[in-house]
């Protein structure tokens, strides 16, 4: 059936049309490199015209396609296509890539006449790479290129001195090698070869030289490969085997020896090679084979490393491998290994204890020897290796791994007692949490042993101070100025010893020894830099014994002082630390009520007052009760942005709490909706403040936390967050079993605790029993009040004992949280925002200890577990 | 590396002199202004096997597993650089790869 002609169908082409588009069309193949498809159009071109220029673009096709099929391997295709190009386009000389692919193919007698025929024609760059080509082959012994050419051309005639050299090199004559090269002209065809073995000669003692020198032969050289493989060796050495990846075998070799690999070497990496790779399992199976040449233990240890990732799942590799099954001891060790990937420290924890339990039961011998350093190392190995116990003070969490870590340091000693820096690590972490009676045993233990070890010492002066030992401090001191007399910071802690030890004396109306004390302070303070305290201090001690004489002394010192606030900041401090109230050395100095400073003074005050509490103690009640009003006048003087930034956190430190809003309320007026000065806005308000904030106050803080981030400024963000997140909803004892609010409570947590249904005591009568084993300090740090609160409730259990104040505590209970009782959760506050889980990223022990050397107390938190 | 024996060049039983001897021979031929990285890894080594106390801690924890390198280097150290045999020079003067 006749096909109907489709309406609008283009008209055929005619033949110049044709022949138009597929020129087009070739010019665009050979351009993008499609060489075989370039070839077929230039094919089909000349089938319509045979034109001459047609021709030279169908043999440069040829050419490239040519050349991607020797890059390919395929020589003998790639000459074809040579051989193709030289009769579709006979005037062309012949290209050296054409001859360097003959040579190789070892067709040198038909270079040699391409050469004679061709020669006049070859661009002088060329001839003179081909003749290198040439030259290169001669030397490696081919005949066929002596035959080829006259007794007279270069390539025959400097042959031998050429051979000569690279024997001179491959020998180590350096005196021969050196008179060959000297030997062999520029523009000889073994130019290169003098290049690369003067690269050779002074690579040793010169690589960037030689580097250089390899430089000056070109790709296009019959001595490029020789140059290549010079350039892989003299490379970095531990990046060589990745340099070779690609090379062939000759050039590998060839690479590997100039490195200084020897035969081996060389023979083990090609056997991994071709055995499969440099995998887990490569290597493993490579350590089994040749233990015998690695040495057995050494194999050994290095296959356990190779099991580590995928633990336990990969213990099979080794008996894949042909090695023999894990033995406990090695199971243990690798689980250890394995176990210190994760991020939570009680993997760890557990893991080594286990492998140290295993290593005790073996038998750990005396202290001292090397079974029992291990045993030490391996009890301190997670402090050692995360660090934990450096820059902690004892925890209450029973989830914080700080009491387990101080406790298996604490057992290290029985096993390596030397251990200076585990006394001194130990010690101080006991400071840190005011844990005097565990740090002292372990001073008297570590002095014992290294009597004269100044950290030791100093720690056992920290120990004593804090301990209001001031005597023994200054004992201590001056035994640490005895062996480092310019140890400036002792001989400032052994000043603040005496004058602490002074106002000892002064409390309990010791005032002779008091006035000894202060001599003594005053022998030790050579730069003066306690001289106002020393002074103060001895107008007080005049004021008490002699009252006229106190007062003078005293007046002159005020004004001495400046006679503002920062004189009265100065004094106070003095009067209260003596147990005297303000008023009375205010009133001896001549002094009033303190009233708003100058600017001056208030830097002066500010200056003073962070003075005072780096030397880490607060303000008194009192002191802030008589500076917090004027320093709140004193908010209207014109501070800069970091000045009043860090008058706030200068405040906010000493609980001046009004002072600390007007600074705050002040700096927003100048720069409003700056983070900072809203989080101290918002604390200072808050302070004293038992209720939730509204929604209208968190959202201005939750903007700040988004403006904060948005600067960059992560302190503060991460202050406001910590800030929200005290408001979220109150996270009561997330640890403990939801039955004592609601059966539903925290049902998502079934690891936490026994089955709810069995909690069915009243709320008020469970909640008694936790603070009474908590211990009311952790119930109410863990409700979220900050520690100047809980300060408080603690002044106010001294006041008041402990029975009422848990009455007290379980009445605000009541108040704070409506649903306390009625066994519902506790409502979500508008901040909105969840306490993180228990256990996160530090996880929780999974099982119990039961080598802790302290038993646990009654405080212990850990007891809770028992209800 | 992961064996600091391989590093120094040093025997399993090397004692404290020894381990210094090695750090400080190592050091003298690659000093940390010629090469920063090599000198670090030296001075890491040392400081892994300074005392009796840091080489039993070594063996208990290091974990970090081994390159072919390193066990080529345990096998057959890499020695000074060699000049290749003519025949190595011929192979590649032919167009080897």
């Amino acid at each position: 059936m006749k096909k109907s002609r489709k309406v609008g169908a283009a008209a055929p082409k005619s033949p110049q049309q044709s022949a138009t588009a597929l020129l087009a069309l070739a010019q665009g193949q050979a351009a993008a490199g499609r060489w075989r498809e370039a070839t077929a159009s230039f094919k089909d071109l000349l089938k319509i015209e045979d034109r001459p220029e047609w021709r030279l673009e169908l043999a440069a096709a040829y050419a490239g396609r040519a050349r991607e099929l020797a890059a390919k391997g395929m020589p003998k295709e790639a000459l074809t296509l040579w051989e193709n190009r030289a009769l579709v386009a006979p005037q062309l000389p012949p290209e050296l890539d054409y001859c360097a692919l003959l040579l190789r193919q070892g067709k040198v007698q038909a270079v040699l006449d391409l050469l004679a025929r061709t020669g006049g024609r070859l661009e002088g760059a060329t001839l003179t790479a081909l003749r290198s080509h040439l030259a290169a082959l001669h030397l490696a012994g081919e005949a066929g290129v002596a035959a080829g050419l006259p007794a007279d051309d270069p390539i025959r005639a400097l042959g031998p001195t050429a051979a000569a050299a690279l024997d001179a090199y491959c020998r180590g004559d350096d005196a021969a090698l050196h008179e060959a090269l000297a030997a062999i002209p520029f523009r000889s065809p073994y130019r290169d070869l003098a290049q690369v073995l003067k690269a050779l000669q002074r690579a040793p003692a010169a690589p960037a030289e030689a580097a250089a020198l390899l430089e000056r032969v070109g790709d296009d050289s019959g001595f490029a490969p020789l140059r290549r493989a010079c350039a892989l060796a003299l490379g970095p050495p531990e990046t060589l085997p990745a340099r070779l990846a690609d090379a062939g075998d000759q050039t590998r070799r060839f690479a590997l020896t100039l490195a200084g690999w020897g035969d081996e070497r060389q023979a083990l990496w090609e056997e991994t090679h071709r055995v499969g790779g440099t995998g887990p399992q490569a290597l493993l199976r490579l350590l089994q084979r040749r233990r015998a040449l690695l040495g057995e233990d050494w194999a050994r240890r290095q296959a356990l490393r190779l099991l580590v990732p995928g633990f336990p799942k990969s213990a099979p590799l080794i008996t894949e491998g042909g090695g023999r099954r894990l033995s406990p001891d090695e199971r243990l060790l690798v689980t250890a290994w394995h176990a210190e990937e994760s991020p939570n420290p009680w993997e760890a924890i557990e893991a080594w204890e286990a492998y140290a339990d295993h290593l005790i039961e073996a038998g750990p011998g005396p202290a001292g020897s090397d079974a029992a350093l291990r045993v030490a190392l391996v009890l301190r190995r997670v402090d050692s290796h995360r660090d934990i116990l450096a820059g902690v003070a004892p925890s209450q969490d029973p989830d914080s791994p700080d009491r387990d870590l101080a406790n298996a340091l604490a057992l290290s000693l029985t096993y390596d007692p030397d251990d200076r820096d585990t006394y001194e690590r130990l010690v101080r972490y006991y400071l840190r949490g005011d844990r005097l009676k565990d740090a002292r045993p372990l001073l008297e233990q570590g002095l014992k042993r290294f009597p004269k070890d100044p950290g030791l010492l100093t720690a056992a002066m920290d120990a004593a101070l804090a301990g209001d030992a001031f005597k023994k401090a200054a004992r201590y001191a001056h035994e640490i100025l005895a062996l480092d007399p310019i140890n400036s910071g002792v001989r400032e802690r052994l000043v603040k010893a005496h004058l602490a030890h002074a106002r000892k004396q002064v409390r309990a109306a010791r005032y002779d020894l008091a006035r000894k004390e202060l001599d003594e302070a005053g022998q030790w303070d050579q730069d003066g830099r306690r001289r106002e305290q020393r002074a103060l201090l001895a107008g007080l001690l005049d004021l008490i014994e002699d009252e006229s004489r106190g007062r003078d002394a005293l007046r002159a010192q005020f004004a001495a002082l400046g006679d503002g606030l920062a004189a009265a900041l100065a004094l106070t401090l003095e009067a209260v630390a003596i147990g005297r109230t303000a008023a009375w050395a205010l009133k001896a100095a001549g002094s009033g009520k303190p009233q708003a400073p100058t600017q001056a003074d208030l830097s002066a005050f500010l200056a003073r007052l962070r003075a005072h509490l780096e030397g880490g103690e607060g303000l008194a009640t009192e002191l802030q009760r008589l500076f917090d009003k004027p320093l709140s006048v004193a908010a209207k003087w014109p501070l800069t942005l970091a000045e009043s930034e860090a008058a706030c956190d200068t405040l906010r430190r000493a609980g001046l709490t009004l002072a600390r809003q007007a600074f705050a309320v002040a700096a927003l007026k100048r720069w409003p909706h700056t983070p900072v000065f809203v989080l101290h806005q918002f604390e200072s308000r808050r302070t004293g403040r038992r209720s939730h904030p509204d929604r209208a106050e968190l959202g201005q803080l939750e903007d700040a936390w988004i403006r904060a981030r948005a600067a960059g400024d992560e302190r503060t963000a991460h202050r406001i967050e910590q800030v929200i997140d005290q408001y979220a909803p109150p996270p009561f004892f997330p640890g403990l079993p939801g039955g004592l609010f609601t059966d539903g409570f925290d049902d998502d947590d079934d690891d936490d605790g026994p089955d709810p249904g069995q909690f069915q005591m009243p709320p008020d009568v469970a909640m008694r029993a936790i603070i009474e084993i908590m211990g009311i300090d952790q119930v109410l740090k863990i409700a979220g009040l900050s520690a100047q609160e809980r300060a408080e409730f603690k002044r106010r259990e001294r006041e008041v004992g402990r029975a009422r104040m848990i009455d007290e505590v379980l009445e605000l209970m009541r108040e704070e949280l409506p649903d306390f009782g009625t066994g519902r959760p506790p409502a979500p506050g508008p901040g909105g925002r969840g306490a993180p889980p228990r256990g996160g990223p530090k996880g929780k022990r999974q099982t119990p200890r039961v080598t802790d050397t302290k038993p646990p107390s009654d405080d212990d938190p850990e007891q809770f577990e028992l209800f | 590396m992961s064996d600091p024996y391989l590093t120094l060049g040093l025997p399993p039983d090397a004692d404290d002199a020894a381990v210094y001897a090695a750090y400080l021979a190592a050091v003298k031929t690659c000093p940390p202004e010629r090469d920063p990285q090599r000198f670090q890894a030296l001075r890491t080594a040392y400081e892994s096997l300074r005392t009796h106390r840091a080489r039993l801690a070594t063996a208990l924890f290091n974990q970090e597993p081994p390159t072919l390198l390193e066990v080529l280097d345990r096998a057959d150290p890499v020695g000074a650089p060699r000049r290749p045999a003519r025949a190595l020079f011929d192979a590649l003067l032919r167009g080897g790869d």
